[in-house]
């Protein structure tokens, strides 16, 4: 697993809200339950392929780990992929959930990102 | 494991077409979690409305498909066939396009100099430098495609051989229908000599990433 060769860099938009949710959900984070939490929590519509994404970008700088799981008939016989956010990536999200508050401190109106936070 | 479950027989399949498309893009990490996400879900909407698992199971290949295509177009494994299709490419370029641009140059230019006969040597100088490239080449192919787990005789034969096939095409075609000066005797040689200088190269690769170990 590759690390970050620079310092570590804020977070964008979407990966803050992955490991929000990955956070929330604890032993229970793979794909299915992840993409309900954000759809559930900000409305908005995940694609499949945009979480898989994020998740693979976030395990490459090392902020997520994964396992994989029991395979069930509904699932076509598919072992789940389980998701855990590391003590590297909780550091990162506190960071980027900071520096996004201090930036927008005293902005008016606030932007729908902070909205967004604002429901996790 | 994966694959020990199997599905209900009459349980309804997601459209084979979108599944097809994901399984092509999708990067190998993530493939058999992420369709098992899709298959989930699908199974899950079906339940409710059959007609409406499958449109969403089209509208998230069609949103996901450039996610996933850029991401497999970054991949290391990507990058890798890349460059090996490269030095492919390039080997079969030397092997075209010496016999007519510096082959001849070659001679011209030994001719001048020595003011003799000096086909044969440029002939000479001609093939070992062509050969030293199809070892390169034959050195890359094997770094960059090779697997581990995969024996080095299977390797060659599932790596190599086709690799070697493309790139002495053209000394093939040469052979078949002789365009030029050379002839059959010359392309022999040339084709004899590409073979152990592309297992040559292979060789050498494989060494190189056994010291490095």
């Amino acid at each position: 697993m590759r690390k970050q060769k620079s310092g570590p860099k804020n977070l964008g938009e979407f990966e803050i809200l992955v490991l929000a949710a990955l956070v929330r959900l604890g032993a229970d984070a793979y794909g299915v339950t992840i993409r309900r939490e954000i759809e559930d929590r900000t409305g908005r519509a995940v694609s499949v392929g945009a979480l898989y994404s994020t998740l693979a970008r976030l395990e490459e700088k090392g902020y997520v780990g994964s396992r994989i799981g029991a395979a069930t008939a509904e699932r076509g016989g598919r072992a789940k992929r389980h998701y855990v956010i590391k003590a590297e990536g909780q550091a990162q999200l506190q960071r980027s959930a900071t520096a996004l508050g201090a930036m927008l401190k005293g902005v008016s109106p606030w932007p729908e990102i902070l909205n967004r936070l604002a429901t996790l | 494991m994966a694959g020990d479950i199997k599905p209900p027989r009459n349980a309804l399949a997601p459209p084979h077409l979108a599944r097809m498309l994901i399984v092509i893009m999708a990067s190998a990490p993530e493939r058999a979690a992420l369709i098992g996400d899709m298959e989930e879900e699908f199974t899950q909407q079906s339940r409710r409305s059959p007609h409406g698992a499958r449109a969403w199971y089209w509208r998230q290949t069609a949103i996901s498909a450039p996610y996933l295509a850029l991401k497999r177009l970054r991949s290391e494994e990507t990058r890798r066939l890349g460059i090996a299709l490269a030095a492919i490419l390039g080997a079969f370029l030397m092997i075209h396009y010496w016999d007519i641009l510096i082959a001849r140059g070659t001679a011209r230019g030994f001719a001048a100099v020595t003011q003799a006969q000096t086909y044969f040597l440029a002939r000479t100088v001609y093939l070992l430098v062509q050969m030293a490239g199809v070892a390169v080449a034959g050195s890359v192919i094997a770094a960059l495609t090779f697997r581990e787990e995969d024996s080095f005789a299977r390797n060659l034969l599932h790596r190599l051989v086709p690799s070697g096939v493309i790139i002495l095409s053209p000394a093939l075609f040469a052979m078949i229908f002789p365009a030029d000066n050379y002839d059959l005797s010359f392309r022999l040689i040339q084709l004899g000599l590409a073979l152990p200088a592309l297992y040559i190269g292979a060789r050498i690769a494989m060494w190189l990433r056994g010291r490095r170990r």
